[in-house]
């Protein structure tokens, strides 16, 4: 008992450090905890039998200790067999995915592009078992191996873009606007060759890789520039006035370079240039979580290599094939569906400070089933899972609630639980009654 | 009995009649979630700039004997805003965000224009909204920071007349300020601010010339009375829910707290001379003081029950008044079946302790009443399984209090005193049995709200692990002790030192760890002075260990 305690207060401390779920791997999933709790119920069993032949006034006794062993034997359940997870609905959205803290790594591969097949899926703990550059994690792709080869638990992350020898990779400029008030720098990248991309900026709108000489203008009721690549160290563009068929301007320019655009006096600067660039993370290790931080792993395939951020999607290519990949949360398929109807934010007057809020869901796919509602501490049980209201996600600007986060239970250890605290309960009173009896007997 | 009525009456009455020119106290004003009176409002607001509820006038370095009440400040700053900016009122306590201010270090107090117009000042603010950006736990020195930012804040709005909504709004919940009064309530506050002036004008003149004196008064409370009916008649529903706000004013004024622990300590010091010159009518003065004090604690008690609707155990502040409420009750009644004397000197103990830190330290312990956190709004659930755990640490208290009783004994004469250290270990025993037979259903409670508000039983939160500490601690002690491993000494000593693992579940937890889902109830501060008086406590029990093991070498080798 005296091990349990100081394994548990170093518990406390690792929870402050880090977090619940680091906590819980380091030291509430141990085997140091299991063989502790283990020797526990061994010891609580033994005294028990040492008692034998049972006498009356043994029966609180007893009653206590059935309680203890029975709430760790129900707690061993709910952690072998228990679901706990969480389920972020949109307004008006459904889904039947539960994400959970289990980690799985996870990749598909295409050969025609538009149908995926799983090819790889494994639960990984990098966690516990760190992946180094001496001992990596392997996953077999065809003729080459893709190696894991590190792995951040907390880390602080940044958007970088980098060239990108593969010419299928759309192409990437970072240009600035200014002129006497206004001075504005934003990068533009495509994800494809095939796709465009386009920032929006007051009065006017700049385009990459929008070919407007065959598919026309986008809007052509205001100013728009269009950028395009020519090779890998020009780009051409072309400047429309709003409501005007013909370009005003047109021409190419170099990383550098600044091209003058008639509109108040703005100059657009051409501040870098790859024809063809992907996004990359950059990332910084923290100490301790905090909410900007998170787990990343670094990936090596043939010559690439990069940092993949927890639930992120990245593409590679060998000669014929396309595979995604991605180091995830698990996400455990519900055979049903929660649809969110509504959701409602309760104020206390006059202030910012959320009193209660609640969800208006219909679970399973019976279009006419009644509505339920699902508020702080009223949770709704359906099909043997629990789902309780946990938070919600609001829009930055406008502090409109967005989305309803649903957490979702099973719990299979429960009853064995609650049976357990009911004799502990009630072998403590009787114990208590029973002392005192005799205590003022004697 | 009688008796007690009759002083209670007493004290009661001295309070109902509220002089003249306090009507403005009861003024409801809409702040923080809630419809609260003017008094309370004013009280929080001069805490939160200045870190009292009365002000004090300095001249010269010095602070003056007389206070002035919150009420008359806070409407001050709103009606002469700039007649403030030059006086030292802004509270700053950290060094070093002092250090940084390159303000003077002996100084408690501040100017507006000392802080607000620092060179630095602006550098502080950002550093402190980088340190939010990136998302960090706020340290003690951002806390401060924090507080420097809420001070500019509240005084800005306070000045703007923005801070104080005194008027239902016809299309929403949130009241309307003094500053967006319609054309119609507009004179009425004019009115108020007026016979205000008038009023202060009076209040600071120290000359004999005090006949005007209720005249002002009057006139001051006639224009409060005008503007409330008025308001009540434009929103007769809306104004009428703040139908409290009379009674909370009382209760700011009766401080049943206060009143509390002075009766304890009468209690304790009666019990304490009775018990030294073992004269036996002292006994019956104590009881009575005891008896009484405890009515008036639980009145105080009922009264926060009431205002704000909901039991009072949310907070530090109000567990440590529940927690000393249980102390006292167990105490009572163990000694009722004992008649030992000191577990009620233990329990008085325990209670002087716990008002006097409660009612003097509002910084750490927060007095103010605060809407609920959405979590906790289940009240049912919230009642039992706090309450439950909060009065088994009474009776830890009670075992803590008594350990220490008996640390003195032996520290005077463990053979002399033999009977009495006997009778102590009993009742350690029993205040221990007592919380055991608490906690443990407090903690399953605990588990089984978690269990339908988060979806699970046990998640192993700092807060859950640590109460079961404590209790694995004090199962330890009573199992020792069942098979004789700990003998009296041994007891006394543990039921003092596993006292610490309570004060860490329930203090350190929430002060010191800050993590875990329970994290409605977190605060900062004292830190240092509760690690002090555990360091102390150490020594203590380390210095009678060693006394007593030299006296039993002592011992032997005269024998």
């Amino acid at each position: 008992m005296v091990c349990l305690t100081i394994l548990i207060t170093w518990g406390t401390i690792v929870e402050s450090k880090l977090d619940a779920w680091s906590a819980g791997q380091i030291v509430y999933r141990s085997w140091m905890m299991y063989l502790v709790m283990g020797l526990l119920v061994y010891n609580l069993f033994l005294v028990m039998v040492d008692r034998l032949p049972w006498k009356k006034h043994h029966y609180p006794f007893l009653c206590v200790h059935i309680g203890i062993i029975m709430m760790i034997i129900g707690g061993w359940v709910t952690q072998k067999y228990g679901v706990d997870g969480s389920m972020p609905i949109g307004l008006n959205a459904q889904s039947n995915l539960v994400t959970v803290g289990e980690t799985d790594f996870v990749v598909y591969a295409t050969f025609d592009g538009d149908r995926y097949s799983k090819l790889y899926d494994q639960e990984v703990n990098f966690f516990k078992n760190k992946p180094t550059i001496d001992k990596p994690y392997l996953i077999q792709l065809n003729s080459d191996v893709l190696k894991i080869t590190d792995y951040v638990p907390y880390a602080r992350t940044n958007k970088k873009i980098v060239s990108d020898p593969d010419l299928k990779s759309g192409a990437s400029v970072k240009i600035q606007l200014m002129n006497a008030n206004v001075k504005q720098v934003e990068t533009l990248t495509q994800s494809a060759t095939t796709k465009s991309a386009e920032i929006n900026l007051g009065p006017l709108k700049v385009y990459l890789g929008h070919d407007y000489v065959k598919n026309g203008r986008k809007k052509p009721e205001i100013n728009e520039i269009y950028l395009n690549k020519i090779d890998d160290q020009k780009i051409s563009y072309s400047f429309f006035d709003k409501n005007e068929k013909k370009p005003y301007l047109l021409g190419s320019a170099k990383i550098g370079q600044v091209v003058p655009t008639h509109w108040m006096g703005l100059e657009l600067r051409l501040l870098d240039y790859f024809q063809s660039a992907r996004e990359e993370w950059e990332i910084k290790p923290n100490d301790h979580p905090t909410p900007l931080t998170t787990a990343v792993v670094y990936v090596e395939y043939k010559k690439r290599k990069e940092w993949i951020l927890l639930n992120d999607v990245i593409k590679i290519f060998d000669d014929q094939t396309a595979y995604l990949i991605s180091f995830q949360n698990r996400r455990i398929q519900l055979d049903f569906p929660v649809k969110l109807n509504d959701f409602k934010v309760d104020r206390y007057e006059g202030t910012q400070k959320a009193k209660s809020y609640s969800s208006q869901v219909t679970a399973g796919l019976d279009v006419d089933k009644q509505e339920t509602l699902i508020s702080m501490n009223e949770p709704m049980k359906y099909k043997g899972y629990t789902f309780y209201q946990a938070s919600f996600q609001q829009d930055e600007q406008t502090g409109q609630p967005t989305a309803s986060v649903l957490s979702v239970n099973k719990d299979p250890g429960r009853p064995i639980k609650y049976i357990g605290s009911l004799i502990l309960t009630l072998g403590i009173l009787w114990l208590f009654y029973d002392r005192r009896k005799r205590k003022t007997a004697t | 009995m009688k008796y007690l009525f009759v002083l209670l009456s007493v004290l009661l009455s001295v309070q109902i009649f509220a002089s003249p020119g306090e009507l403005i106290r009861s003024l409801p004003v809409q702040d923080g979630g809630r419809i609260k009176p003017y008094d309370s409002f004013a009280k929080e607001t001069l805490e939160l700039i200045y870190g009292k509820s009365a002000y004090k006038r300095q001249s010269n370095g010095q602070y003056e004997q007389k206070s002035e009440p919150a009420y008359l400040i806070i409407l001050s700053f709103v009606l002469a805003p700039e007649s403030w900016l030059k006086i030292p009122l802004f509270e700053v306590t950290h060094l070093d965000v002092k250090n940084k201010l390159k303000l003077p270090l002996d100084q408690k107090h501040f100017t507006g224009d000392q802080i607000f117009k620092n060179e630095n000042f602006s550098n502080l603010i950002q550093e402190l909204a980088d340190q939010r950006q990136s998302k960090e736990k706020l340290t003690p020195y951002f806390q401060a920071l924090q507080r420097i930012e809420n001070q500019l804040y509240v005084f800005r709005e306070l000045s703007s007349g923005r801070l104080m909504k005194i008027l239902p709004s016809p299309d929403s919940d949130h009241w309307i300020s003094i500053a967006d009064l319609s054309e119609k309530m507009q004179p009425y506050f004019i009115q108020i601010s007026q016979n205000f002036a008038k009023r202060l004008g009076e209040i600071s003149d120290n000359t004999e010339n005090k006949k005007n004196e209720s005249v002002h008064a009057m006139a001051f409370d006639e224009s409060v009375q005008k503007f409330k009916d008025m308001a009540a008649a434009e929103y007769p529903e809306k104004y009428g829910r703040s139908s409290k706000v009379q009674t909370e004013v009382f209760y700011n004024d009766l401080h049943p707290f206060r009143w509390t622990y002075i009766i304890y300590l009468l209690s304790a010091l009666v019990l304490l001379f009775s018990w030294i010159k073992s004269v036996d009518i002292g006994i019956q003065i104590a009881w009575f003081f005891a008896i009484f004090g405890f009515v008036l604690h639980t009145s105080g008690f009922l009264f926060r029950v009431y205002l704000a609707e909901r039991p009072p155990v949310t907070n530090m502040y109000e567990t440590v008044i529940w927690m000393s409420w249980g102390c006292i009750l167990f105490s009572i009644i163990l000694e009722k079946i004992y008649k030992f004397k000191f577990i009620l000197f233990a329990g008085m103990l325990v209670g002087i302790c716990s008002m006097v830190i409660a009612d003097n330290a509002p910084a750490v312990l927060d007095p103010s009443i605060q809407p609920l956190e959405a979590v906790l709004r289940s009240n049912y659930w919230l009642i039992i399984h706090v309450m439950t755990i909060c009065i088994s640490y009474s009776a830890f208290a009670l075992a803590w209090s008594l350990g220490n009783i008996g640390l003195i004994y032996y520290f005077l004469d463990e053979i002399k005193h033999k009977e009495n250290i006997q009778k102590i270990a009993t009742a350690i025993y029993r205040s221990i049995q007592i919380g055991v037979a608490f906690l443990t259903p407090g903690i399953i409670l605990g588990g089984i709200w978690a269990d339908y508000s988060w979806g699970r039983f046990w998640g192993w939160d700092p807060k859950e692990t640590w109460a079961l500490i404590a209790l694995m601690g004090y199962i330890i002690v009573l199992h020792a002790r069942l098979i004789n491993w700990l003998q009296n000494f041994g007891i006394v000593v543990s039921a003092v030192m596993t006292f610490s693992l309570v004060i860490m579940a329930w203090y350190g937890v929430n002060f010191v760890l800050g993590a875990g889902l329970h994290s409605y109830g977190f605060g900062a501060g004292g830190v240092e002075y509760v690690s002090a008086v555990l360091l102390l406590q150490m020594i203590f029990v380390l210095y009678v260990s060693v006394v007593r093991h030299q006296n039993q070498k002592l011992k032997q080798k005269k024998s």
